[in-house]
């Protein structure tokens, strides 16, 4: 940096990207005790904002993640550009036989299952369910989870109380056991299945952002606006709601994940809300696992891999946006 | 070890051997594959049983140097270049396994926050028998004997006691006596003390600076003090280096540096504290133009360019050299004998008019905080009145209610039944969501911590409109301009409307929050220790905008502040509070010439004086008490210096003119009160 971009009589400092981020890690690396802070610049927080995209587009991580996710969501919006068969008619070769258990070639990319339908093109129609499913459990989750969070956090006091120990309830019994009682009270219905996953996860969600909320109602600022008068609607809505939702795009991305994992899981259990022959990853690992001792893995590795893939790609993107939030 | 034990004089002598040599040191940190220099060279001798001080704002490389004293760098720093030579030692030559011996018997480091260096979770006995522990050859038995000794040498009276509980259970001045206990455990010839008192009160700080003034003459150790207060420099060291963007700009003795300040930057930072009793009616205090270059940047010039008042065409040329302005004094600038030009600031012949028209009264004011276990009862029966534009310094020990009395006044806590805040004689609604808007707009505050007290996720045009339309009922467009106008008063440019919080520096943040403040024209503003996160000449910026908006609009101020020359720099009167209890009221002038409250007399004598002029210390023994139980009768006379047996213990003084309107609550008469009183305590 040349001497020529400090600006002398200007409090604020310079704005050349490079130099602004340098002098605050340069103090965090000196891990300075100064409780002086200093009319020294600090940095822009737009330059900050935009340093942690940018590192956040060269995390690999976060890319691998963006891609497979992105597979995903294609196969589930268009899933005849990319499957070649119907998923739910058997396969048939040139000669016009039915193929059943025939293992990954050219036909077939991943082989056929045993009623003869191609692994390949149940993968990519089995994406719109488990995306549709989670999304929509997830935010219900968020939405009502942060409210209620952000109410607890925010009055404390008896209402915080109860509803903390009630949300505790909630965590303490086994989610998959719940889940499973709950679809089996109120019927084998998408809805009930995308209710329950919501429901079930309100209370890590309310959780998460009562902390969050707790935190930020303690700073001098909500103390300036309550001196100013401002109601408590202003003040939540207005003045802490912002500086939390970094910390809800965090948890959405964190429940997604869950989310997919638990809908699978149920589906596998039996409980997909659809019909067997109907293309869900859940229920084909559990439709077919008992032949990967007769050595047809086939239909059953790939829709668990097609599971993991999305977990995984979800959770490298959480795990980035986490980083990126913390850095 | 023993020199100066047997010749106190030999204390700095040039002949010793250095006990901490640092030549022409460089240090980068590597931030992104690129080297940022933060220091520039920088040279100093610590000689065994001297003080040397450090001093500069942030940012200046002060505690980078300290750490570099034991070669305790983060990951990324490097030192590029010279060497740091201890006991004729090279810590720059030195591997893992040497410099680990090193730092354990030959140097020790007592850091600001004493909370963070020791281990929560550990008694206090283990974790100081542990130090001995290390150094190897004795059993676990003798250890914790010694760690006795060890408390018993850091002045702690009970230190059975203290070995037996666990750090939370202690004070932070306590606390910090044990840190320093164990820092002394290896007899260390190198003692590094970075910022040891800021985090305690002025009487505990006193009491911690005592303590380290007396082991260095006991053990004849080198210690190299840093510190943000000029005045504990000053009163703790015999030789002063001044700081500033990575580089040493002057260094002499405290009483040359800051007698004779040879270097522009240590004239104007002098020139920027309240000293020797400056009050706003005197003079506008220096605030330094600009700010100091950033880490990193490349400097073959005069670090204090773009600053300096008297700068030349060489000054950006050259790096100026080392100019010896006597024996141990030497500055580093092209025109040292240029320095009387440096111009002092400008005498004000503004009068502040005090009107004594009451405009905001606190009346019988109590706050009892109910809670399990019992109440506290954390303020009692305070009157208050402010005068149209006077300013009402507050002062007193953490813990003693400032804080409380501030957010009673604002309606953040709700008083007492009984009590009321008074606006022009009318009581107003006890708590804010309850005030009308007339109500709201006449009080407001200004907080201590800009970084919390402002929105991050907000603009600051949007910090300051909505505060308009809020106090003052305008919207749209008018709250826009008004905003704009408030700004300007405040010296923000448009520039600054438009950005967060985070963008700007701690004095622009304040000037924010200040802003904010005055948005409704406030009668009174509570100003609760506003610039102490802030460097010196940004600290006289702020100030000295205080000042000027109070002259202009005629606000009044409760300034609550634990830093006396400052208090008295502002105020026109003076309260101190002790548990709860206002002891003493009145006018600076009244409190500067006494006589005082016994308190009052101890607290003013623990400030560490910048002018060198010090006065004897009234000790204050024992912590405050805790206002849940507070002591019968006078609540002071547990720590008083003049407490009488029989009636201070049985009867509660009465808040009593002692002529004049000086309050004081008190059962001694002025007699009293002044007599053995050492010289006036000047601030």
């Amino acid at each position: 940096m040349s001497t020529s971009q400090i600006e002398p009589t200007d409090e604020t400092m310079t704005t050349s990207p490079a130099d602004t981020d340098t002098a605050e890690d340069v103090q965090n690396s000196a891990s300075a005790l100064s409780t002086t802070s200093s009319e020294e610049p600090n940095q822009t927080r737009d330059q900050v904002k935009k340093e942690q995209r940018k590192l956040l587009l060269r995390s690999p991580g976060f890319l691998i993640g963006v891609f497979i996710v992105l597979f995903w969501v294609l196969s589930a919006v268009a899933p005849d550009l990319l499957a070649n068969w119907d998923p739910k008619a058997s396969v048939r070769n040139a000669a016009g036989e039915g193929l059943r258990s025939s293992p990954p070639d050219s036909t077939a990319y991943l082989g056929t299952n045993r009623l003869g339908f191609d692994v390949y093109s149940r993968l990519i129609h089995g994406a719109r369910p488990i995306l549709i499913a989670a999304p929509l459990a997830t935010l219900i989750a968020t939405a009502i989870g942060t409210f209620v969070g952000m109410l607890t956090g925010y009055y404390r006091g008896w209402v915080d109380e109860i509803i903390s120990r009630i949300l505790e309830a909630i965590l303490s019994i086994p989610a998959i056991l719940l889940a499973i009682v709950i679809v089996f009270t109120f019927g084998q219905t998408a809805t009930v299945i995308i209710g329950t996953i919501a429901f079930l996860f309100i209370p890590p969600v309310a959780r998460t952002v009562r902390a969050a909320t707790l935190s930020e109602s303690q700073l001098d600022y909500v103390t300036a606006a309550r001196m100013r008068g401002e109601s408590s609607v202003f003040i939540i809505t207005r003045e802490i709601f912002p500086n939390v939702i970094p910390v809800v795009v965090v948890e959405v991305t964190v429940r997604l994940g869950y989310a997919v994992f638990t809908l699978a899981t149920l589906a596998f259990l039996g409980l997909s809300g659809g019909n067997v022959t109907d293309p869900n990853w859940g229920v084909d690992v559990a439709q077919n696992y008992t032949q990967i001792v007769a050595d047809v893995w086939w239909p059953t590795i790939f829709p668990a891999l097609a599971i993991a893939s999305l977990v995984i790609g979800v959770n490298l993107i959480a795990d980035s946006l986490e980083k990126a939030n913390n850095s | 070890m023993s020199i100066t034990d047997e010749n106190p004089t030999a204390r700095g002598r040039t002949d010793v051997e250095p006990a901490l040599s640092i030549q022409d040191l460089h240090m980068s940190y590597i931030v992104r594959g690129e080297p940022r220099a933060v220091l520039r060279g920088v040279s100093f001798d610590v000689r065994p049983g001297e003080a040397y001080g450090l001093v500069g704002e942030s940012g200046c490389g002060k505690s980078t140097t300290a750490y570099s004293a034991l070669r305790y760098l983060p990951s990324n720093g490097r030192i590029t270049n010279g060497r740091i030579l201890a006991g004729g030692q090279d810590l720059t030559a030195m591997g893992t396994s040497e410099l680990q011996e090193f730092r354990a018997r030959n140097a020790s480091m007592v850091y600001q926050d004493p909370v963070q260096a020791v281990n929560p979770v550990l008694k206090i006995g283990r974790q100081v028998a542990e130090c001995f522990q290390l150094l190897g050859n004795v059993s676990k038995k003798e250890s914790y004997e010694k760690a006795e000794q060890a408390l018993v040498r850091v002045q702690i009276a009970a230190p059975k006691s203290v070995m037996d509980r666990y750090p939370h259970q202690l004070s932070g001045g306590m606390l910090q006596r044990v840190v320093i206990a164990m820092a002394l455990a290896s007899d260390p010839q190198l003692l590094v003390l970075d910022e040891p008192t800021t985090g305690l009160d002025a009487t505990v700080e006193a009491e911690v600076l005592d303590l380290v003034r007396h082991l260095r003459d006991e053990i004849g150790a080198a210690v190299l003090l840093i510190a943000h207060n000029l005045g504990v420099i000053r009163t703790m060291c015999d030789r002063v280096g001044v700081m500033y963007a990575g580089r040493m700009v002057e260094e002499g003795t405290v009483d040359e540096v800051f007698d004779q300040p040879s270097h522009p930057y240590t004239k104007g930072l002098l020139n920027s504290i309240p000293r020797r009793g400056l009050q706003k009616t005197d003079r506008e205090l220096f605030s330094i133009p600009g700010t100091a270059p950033q880490i990193g940047t490349a400097l073959n010039t005069c670090v204090y360019i773009d600053r300096c008042p008297i700068v030349t065409d060489t000054c950006h040329s050259d790096v100026p050299p080392i100019v010896d302005r006597g024996d141990t004094h030497w500055t580093r600038c092209h025109f040292p004998d240029r320095i009387s030009e440096v111009p002092d600031p400008a005498k004000t012949d503004v009068v502040h008019n005090v009107i004594d028209t009451q405009v905001i009264g606190v009346d019988g004011v109590s706050k009892t905080f109910r809670q399990r276990g019992g109440d506290v009862p954390a303020l009692v029966s305070i009157d208050l009145g402010f005068g149209v534009g006077e300013t009402l310094g507050l002062v007193g020990e953490s813990g003693s209610g400032k804080s409380t009395l501030a957010k009673t006044m604002l309606g953040v806590h709700e008083p007492d039944e009984g009590g009321a805040i008074t606006l022009r004689g009318r009581p107003m609604a006890t708590k804010a969501t309850g005030r009308n808007e007339e109500s709201i707009r006449s009080i407001q505050m200004v907080f201590q911590n800009p970084d919390s007290a402002l929105n991050r996720a907000w603009t600051v045009r949007r910090i300051l409109t909505r505060a308009v339309t809020k106090l003052t009922g305008v919207s749209g467009d008018e709250a826009n301009k008004k905003a704009e106008d408030i700004a300007e008063a405040m010296q923000l440019t448009k520039r600054h409307l438009d950005m967060r919080p985070r963008q700007l520096s701690g004095g622009l943040k304040q000037r924010v929050a200040i802003a904010r403040a005055f948005a409704g024209d406030p009668d009174v503003v509570v100003c609760d220790e506003p610039t102490s996160a802030l460097d010196v000449s940004v600290q006289a910026a702020i100030l000295n905008l205080l000042a000027e908006l109070q002259r202009d609009v005629k606000t009044s101020y409760l300034f609550i502040s634990h830093d006396i020359g400052v208090v008295r720099y502002l105020s026109d009167r003076i309260a101190v509070m002790y548990v709860g209890r206002i002891v003493e009221l009145a006018s600076t002038d009244q409190m500067f010439d006494g006589p005082v409250h016994p308190y009052t007399e101890a607290l003013l004598s623990a400030v560490p004086n910048v002018d060198g002029e010090a006065a004897d210390r009234i000790p204050l023994d024992g912590d405050i008490p805790s206002p849940a139980n507070p002591p019968p009768g006078c609540v002071f006379h547990t720590r008083c210096h003049r407490f009488v047996p029989g009636l201070c213990d049985v009867s509660e003084p009465d808040l009593r003119d002692f002529g004049g309107g000086h309050m004081i609550k008190c059962h001694l008469e002025a007699e009293q009160l002044l007599q053995i009183r050492p010289k006036t305590v000047d601030a």
